[in-house]
């Protein structure tokens, strides 16, 4: 539990990164966004589901997400995102600025 | 900042739809944890309803930030939630919230009347282009008051000085105006070409006068009319120009009409005639009768053209080439000041020392509504702790009563609008010619903004600062309804805000009991002769009929024997000016036995010529000597001087046998003095009484003084003004059927005329001094009250426990006077140095004037003790046992 937690503290501040990475590979509702999340993080990552709704919304009126409602698989009403022209540029940005900083983390970590 | 536009357009396009909207959020978060539930169902774990509640969080918590997101202004959600809580709260309390915001209203409506006064008379720049380089040029001797200018020395300066673009002269008076035969009497200015290009000012139609117009040789043929003259008097018709009007008998041609608000010294100039030089005066260097108005160069400065002034004065006499009655720089010379506070004059005093008063009654009533929160405040403890322990943050609270105290001040500021618009229109109908541009006093822009500022302020910070205290106090301590803690603490905060507030008030109050005492002081002062029981009215003799001294004299008898004969009236004179309002015109003067002092000359400050009867109809003595006999209308010159005069140029000889002339021309011939006057206070009832000669205005009959001129009648009679009109209009109308009668009145509404200053300055002060009293008294009873009523369970266990009523009375009583005794102290104190100020201001009557501060100490222990006693009464009539049972 105690790793879990760390790992979640950590995950908030990337959340945002996390739905980008996310989006890029298309178009997925809420629900579909956590489950990736989390088997992509080889199920390390589990956040609390809910905070993910609020940074979808932020992203939205960020303009980087475009939200659309559709048909779910189940045939259901579920709310769609997708990455924005806007959204596409911050990825890739965002990427590049988390690689540099975890890369100068991982050299200090292993500098003994 | 695109991103910014874009998040306002979404939540734009959400609030137009805001059911959907609200309902999407739903439907978002019901089929995340719908899928989730299935999910679990499917692998088999139990519960799997609570355990996707739980995966997904604070449900609730979630919903509300999604719905916070997608706000527009988030904050203004909770601002309307604010101010809906406020006006509830004020609703469930409203005596106390009319309490506040009448007397908050009052505050700062006072405070707005009088700095719309302070706005437009001090602050804003006279109506001319450029106005601040516009000087006033006045001449001074060695007497106090600044005097006119004689043209030679007008020419001259003109002609000398290099710091003003140009210099112009005028001079004022009034004249009977008649178009389509309905006369009406109007004031003039006589102004030369130079005077209008000085003010540059152009006409709102037509032209100018140009130079020919105002030479003083050839009729002068052309008026320029006022802009309210030419809408009364023509119905603003726009074929105007080239029209033809009389003035005073002459017809001129109406070349031009003036802008609206156009207007010089304030004097409400209705008509502008080319002058303002005749035949008579422009050689004559002692007839001081121009005013001058000049325009300082660009870049030159005040201080440039005074030093300018005074190297041309050292050397005046050897510049124009004159060595007799010329500038020097101890005697009589030229001095400048900027016209904008030639305008205002002293008024300028009285206007900060109101606006003094009126900010200390704005304090007052802040400590009240301080004292008045502050009390309440108490009172909500309880809800405040309930608050609290529901999780209201402190910062939300504080905003809360923030809120709560804007609400307040601004529905006072909103009222204090209404005051301070009503209040204005109402002095200035009761004192229309009290102060200098009243006409341009109004709640503009700039005054509505310093209300609402004021009014912020005072709700922000007397709003809110004693409830920071409050706030944090822990809520369990509040909600212990055991714990009287603190109580000194809080006591001594509301106790000290109502000894400030009544210390304050004092300081008003004492002033107004000086300005009582002032206007007392003036109404009772002597002006040196008899003033009630007399009738005065005046004749304007126009030039075009009375053109030499005969037909005036001849008339002035006539209408003198025609009026005697008017059943009521005793006796009959007249002058050629009313006391006590008339101009300081030194004159140079020849005055046999008397050498004045190096470089100077003898001046007479007044000069006045009578009819026959004059110290007998006015009632003044005649201390040595004898007055003007039937004789002497046609006997040798003779004269009557005052004691000043007297004293001044024969100290210690006997005036009797003097001898002294009208003017000092080598041709004028000699008075002989017969008799000496008691002083009459010629030129306001506060000033000295100055030099001041009479002669019979018979004698001149063989002068070449021209007739024409303004000449005032005055009757001793058992009648009043208003029965005597139709015989003396009848009179009149014998006498010369052209002459209209001219401000017919008693002698007493001339002398209230002198004291319309004092009188509006007191009115005002004297309102603001009640105001403050009444507010002070209001909060002292209303903390009172609140202390009774929070001290219930204590009396009545003291009460159970043997105690008198009286006892509870006279504690109640005891702690009002208490403060009220304290804030008398300060104040007094306070007023002793504040009222320093006003002392300029104050007649006969010293700022430390024991009689009013004894009135105003009796005066407020009265009031207080009138404040204290409800909420003593009522202390005294608590029954022990519901007030020990209550809570």
């Amino acid at each position: 539990m105690g790793a879990d937690a760390e790992a979640a503290a950590l995950l908030q501040g990337t959340l945002e990164l996390l739905i980008l990475r996310t989006l890029a590979a298309g178009e997925k509702h809420g629900y579909e966004i956590a489950e990736w999340i989390h088997a992509a993080s080889a199920e390390t990552l589990s956040v609390e589901e809910g905070a993910l709704y609020p940074a979808l919304h932020r992203l939205e009126l960020r303009g980087l997400l475009m939200a659309a409602w559709d048909v779910s698989a189940n045939n259901r009403r579920a709310k769609y995102y997708r990455l924005t022209v806007a959204g596409r540029r911050r990825l890739k940005e965002s990427t590049g600025s988390w690689r540099r900083a975890s890369a100068a983390v991982n050299r200090i970590l292993e500098a003994t | 900042m695109p991103e910014r536009l874009h998040a306002v357009w979404l939540r734009l396009r959400a609030l137009l739809r805001r059911r959907q909207a609200a309902q999407d959020v739903e439907d978002e978060l019901a089929f995340h944890l719908e899928m989730r539930e299935r999910q679990l169902r499917t692998s088999g774990a139990p519960d799997a309803d609570a355990r996707a509640r739980r995966q997904f969080g604070n449900v609730t918590r979630i919903r509300e930030d999604l719905h916070e997101a997608w706000q527009l202004a988030p904050r203004l959600g909770h601002a309307a939630r604010d101010v809906k809580y406020a006006v509830r709260t004020l609703r469930r309390n409203p005596g106390f919230a009319t309490i506040v915001v009448v007397t908050l209203g009052l505050g700062i409506g006072a405070n707005s009347a009088i700095f719309a006064a302070v706005n437009a008379i001090l602050l804003e720049p006279l109506r001319y282009p450029d106005a601040a380089r516009l000087m006033r040029i006045t001449t001074v001797s060695t007497g106090p008051d600044p005097f006119s200018v004689s043209p030679p020395e007008y020419f001259e300066f003109t002609e000398l000085n290099r710091s003003f673009s140009s210099v112009g002269a005028f001079r004022v008076g009034e004249a009977n105006l008649s178009a389509n035969d309905r006369p009406r009497r109007v004031k003039t200015a006589g102004v030369d070409r130079a005077l209008l290009e000085t003010l540059a000012v152009p006409p709102a139609l037509g032209r100018w006068f140009r130079t020919e117009d105002t030479r003083s040789n050839g009729p002068a043929t052309v008026v320029l009319l006022s802009d309210a003259q030419w809408r009364t008097t023509f119905g603003g018709r726009p074929d105007i120009l080239g029209q033809s009007v009389a003035i005073d008998g002459v017809r001129r041609e109406i070349v031009g009409v003036m802008p609206a608000g156009f207007d010089l010294m304030d004097h409400g100039i209705d008509a502008w005639l080319p002058g303002p030089f005749n035949p008579f005066n422009r050689q004559n260097r002692g007839n001081h009768v121009l005013q001058l108005v000049g325009r300082l160069k660009a870049g030159t400065t005040e201080a440039q053209a005074r030093g300018e002034l005074a190297s041309l004065t050292a050397t005046w006499g050897a510049r124009v080439g004159q060595s007799f009655h010329v500038f020097t720089p101890e005697g009589h010379r030229l001095q400048i000041e900027p016209l904008h506070q030639a305008v205002v004059g002293s008024a300028a005093r009285t206007i900060w020392i109101l606006q003094a008063a009126a900010s200390l009654v704005l304090l007052v009533a802040c400590a009240n509504f301080g004292a008045l929160l502050l009390a309440r405040g108490e009172g909500r403890r309880h809800e405040l702790a309930i608050r609290t322990a529901l999780g209201a943050g402190r910062r939300r609270l504080l905003t809360q009563f923030a809120t709560e105290g804007l609400l307040l001040a601004l529905l006072g500021a909103a009222l204090a609008i209404a005051l301070a618009v009503g209040g204005l229109r109402a002095i200035t109908l009761a004192f229309p010619d009290s102060l200098p541009r009243a006409a341009e006093v109004s709640i503009d822009a700039r005054v509505l903004g310093l209300t609402l500022l004021v009014s912020l302020v005072a709700g922000i910070v007397v709003g809110v600062a004693p409830l920071w205290r409050l706030s944090r106090r822990d809520p369990r301590e509040a909600l212990d309804n055991g714990a009287r803690v603190s109580t000194s603490m809080r006591h001594r905060v509301r106790a000290g805000l109502i000894t400030a507030e009544i210390a304050l008030a004092i300081v008003v109050v004492i002033g107004a009991g000086l300005l009582v005492r002032t206007v007392i002081n003036l109404q009772r002062l002597d002006p040196g002769f008899e003033r009630s029981r007399l009738v005065t009215f005046a004749l304007d003799l126009p030039v075009a009929s009375y053109q030499t001294m005969r037909p005036r004299v001849v008339m002035l008898e006539r209408l003198r024997q025609a009026l005697l004969s008017v059943p009521g009236v005793e006796r009959v004179s007249g002058m050629t000016g009313l006391p006590p309002h008339r101009p300081y015109e030194p004159e140079t003067t020849a005055v046999a036995n008397y050498t004045p002092p190096e470089g100077g000359s003898a001046q007479v400050d007044y000069r006045q010529r009578v009819a026959l009867g004059y110290f007998e109809t006015l009632g003044i003595p005649i201390v040595a000597g004898r007055p003007f006999v039937e004789t002497d209308r046609i006997g040798p010159a003779v004269a009557i001087v005052n004691e000043t005069l007297a004293r001044t140029f024969w100290n210690g000889r006997n005036p009797i046998g003097q001898q002294i002339k009208w003017g000092d021309s080598a041709r004028a011939p000699w008075m002989t003095v017969v008799g000496v006057a008691r002083d009459v206070k010629q030129n306001g009832v506060d000033q000295p009484a100055g030099t001041e000669m009479f002669t019979l205005d018979d004698q001149f009959l063989a002068s070449n003084f021209a007739g024409g001129g303004a000449f005032n009648l005055v009757l001793r009679t058992t009648a009043t003004a208003a029965a005597l009109q139709p015989a003396i209009q009848q009179a009149v109308k014998a006498a010369d059927p052209s002459l209209p009668v001219i401000r017919l009145r008693e002698m007493s509404e001339v002398f209230d005329d002198a004291l319309r200053r004092p009188r509006l300055l007191v009115t005002l002060f004297g309102g603001f001094a009640g105001l403050a009293l009444i507010i002070a008294a209001v909060g002292v009873y209303a903390v009172l009250s609140h202390v009774v009523s929070e001290r219930r369970r204590e009396i009545g266990v003291r009460m159970t426990l043997g105690a008198h009523q009286t006892t509870m009375l006279v504690d109640v009583l005891g702690r009002g006077l208490r403060m009220a005794m304290a804030g008398l102290a300060i104040g007094t104190v306070a007023a002793l140095v504040l009222t320093r100020a006003m002392r300029t201001l104050l007649f006969g009557v010293e700022p430390a004037d024991p009689l009013t501060l004894l009135v105003v100490a009796a005066g407020l222990v009265g009031v207080a003790t009138l404040a204290c006693l409800v909420p003593a009464l009522r202390a005294m009539r608590v029954d022990p046992l519901t007030a020990l049972r209550g809570e």
